[in-house]
């Protein structure tokens, strides 16, 4: 039996100590090269991590790093009482596990080896499904979807008229991010109401953004009046950007202005879109995510949002981490790693 | 051609003066063929240093564009996602011809599909790759261009060089001892006509 929410904020509170200092960040970024940065990490909390044999190793290091913050994750599942529990469960797990089921969609839609398709996965037990490797098998992206069947993704069902209608994977990917932030906005209902809008806000305004994403993908798509006609079969769930300004991001002529007629904190992560920038615009979702896990525990420090928080920093982390791994075993220049950062150095 | 084989009559020599006719037209033509392909090699060049520039540049712009795409989504995703494109690249090389030089020229068939398949930051990262795929095409067709141009120019200056220096001085060198054979044979033929006109004069006599 779990031993109650202030259990489980006092945990975070100390897992918090765990998160790197900016200053382990920036020595991390100066390591020189991959053997200097995996002993600066061993006296980190992250501990000891070997990369493994005939992988590539910025892979391995992904998978090592997904391997820890599952590891944090759990921890933090099992000091969550009762229904919060169901509620991290899905905010942290069922986010995971839709990357996931998007690459073995993606694999059986170009009819991947179901053994490239289980190395691409992030190595975590199912959340919602019972076994991917039965899914990684199927004879199909229909076959995967029909498996679906009796799992939280069953709807994705509805969107094979459009994978038909596309002859293309994209109306998959995004309504598997839509059920999930259905399913998180549900489940949050269980919620303190503090809790509540920071957990919608932190996952919504990631939906409004890859909406937007998706919106400015899909100008150049064929059929296009199309896309425009079954918009809200398309976009199932938004946040604060509505089905209206998904409409205009597809229709209009130029996108400058229309960046700069949205709300905040929309303009402002998507401005590098008009510098032809578009990693800029991931690197400022995960900076307002950061802000807004941060302003979480400022307003509710001795509540749930804690967690919420403490889940978010650590994903965040492993990005920066997964990102300055792979660049120094490319022998990128540092500084074209770090201004993609979330982390501030 | 060694001079021992040589047959000293007047058919040979008409034969290798008009052999010798021949191989000094097909010099001129080679010389010709051969300024020409300096011409071409030398203007190839400038234009290849100039792409070479160009197309070094457009690779940086799309390798940082790459590597931001790699940060923004980790490496795993950006292989999951560009393994996601159901059609390759496809070329036809075909052969082509500059003065008779062969050289491949490559037509792309088919371009990948990336057609709302990306995520957005992937997706220009797969523009700019293909800018820059077709320009290193194209640089590479121009290059072996080069590269078999300065191959026929080579050849073609060997031939030219054997032409003027080994096989036409040879071929003179022949014909001007087939005419000083004949001439010696007609010598001799003159004065045994004129003995032996003398000899029947003084029989007649």
């Amino acid at each position: 039996m779990s031993p109650g929410l202030p259990y489980l904020v006092v945990r975070c509170h100390s897992l918090l100590g765990r998160l790197l200092t900016p200053s382990d960040m920036r020595r991390l970024a100066e390591a020189g090269d991959i053997e200097g940065f995996l002993r600066l990490l061993s006296h980190t909390p992250y501990g000891e991590i070997a990369l493994e044999d005939g992988v590539d190793p910025s892979i391995s290091l992904e998978r090592a790093l997904n391997y820890k913050l599952l590891g944090r994750v759990e921890e933090v599942l099992r000091a969550a009482p009762g229904r919060m529990g169901a509620f991290l469960e899905v905010f942290t797990l069922m986010r995971l596990e839709v990357i996931n089921l998007k690459r073995i969609l993606r694999g059986r839609f170009t009819g991947l080896p179901p053994s490239s398709i289980m190395a691409s996965l992030i190595p975590m037990q199912p959340y919602g499904v019972a076994d991917y490797g039965e899914l990684a098998e199927a004879g199909d992206v229909v076959e995967v979807v029909s498996r679906l069947r009796g799992t939280p993704y069953e709807a994705l069902e509805e969107a094979l008229d459009l994978l038909r209608l596309f002859d293309a994977l994209w109306p998959l990917e995004l309504r598997l991010s839509h059920l999930y932030f259905s399913e998180v906005s549900r489940e949050a209902e269980v919620l303190p109401s503090v809790a509540r809008s920071i957990a919608r806000r932190l996952i919504g305004v990631e939906v409004d953004v890859e909406n937007l994403l998706a919106a400015i993908k899909l100008r150049a798509v064929k059929k296009r009046g199309e896309v425009l006609r079954r918009i809200g079969e398309i976009f199932t769930s938004t946040y604060l950007i509505d089905h209206e300004v998904i409409k205009r991001v597809i229709e209009a002529e130029a996108l400058q202005p229309l960046v700069k007629g949205l709300d905040h904190p929309y303009d402002w992560i998507l401005e590098p879109l008009l510098e032809d920038d578009m990693a800029m615009i991931r690197a400022r979702l995960r900076r307002y995510i950061r802000t807004l896990a941060m302003d979480g525990r400022r307003v509710d420090d001795y509540g749930m949002s804690v967690a919420l928080s403490y889940i978010m920093l650590n994903e965040l982390e492993k990005d920066d981490l997964v990102s300055i791994g792979w660049g120094l075993i490319q022998g990128i220049p540092m500084e074209d790693v770090t201004r993609y950062l979330t982390h501030p150095l | 051609m060694s001079l021992s084989g040589v047959r000293p009559t007047k058919g040979f020599l008409m034969e290798l003066k008009r052999r010798i006719r021949f191989i000094e037209r097909g010099c001129e033509f080679l010389k010709l063929k051969r300024d020409h392909l300096a011409k071409e090699l030398s203007a190839s060049i400038e234009v290849l240093k100039g792409r070479r520039r160009l197309l070094l540049a457009e690779l940086r712009e799309a390798y940082r564009a790459l590597t931001a795409a790699y940060i923004a989504l980790g490496p795993t995703e950006v292989k999951s996602q560009a393994r996601s494109v159901r059609r390759g690249l496809k070329v036809d090389i075909i052969p082509r011809s500059v003065m008779g030089v062969l050289y491949p020229y490559v037509r792309r068939c088919e371009k990948p599909s990336i057609e709302g398949e990306l995520d957005v930051t992937l997706r220009r990262v797969a523009e700019k790759m293909m800018e820059v795929i077709d320009d290193v095409i194209r640089l590479a067709e121009f290059e072996a261009r080069i590269e078999r141009i300065a191959d026929e120019l080579g050849k073609t200056n060997r031939k030219v060089n054997a032409l003027e220096n080994i096989v036409i001085p040879q071929h003179k060198r022949i014909i001007k001892f087939i005419e000083e054979k004949l001439d010696e044979e007609s010598l001799d033929d003159l004065v045994r006509i004129k003995l032996i006109g003398g000899a029947l004069a003084r029989r007649r006599e």
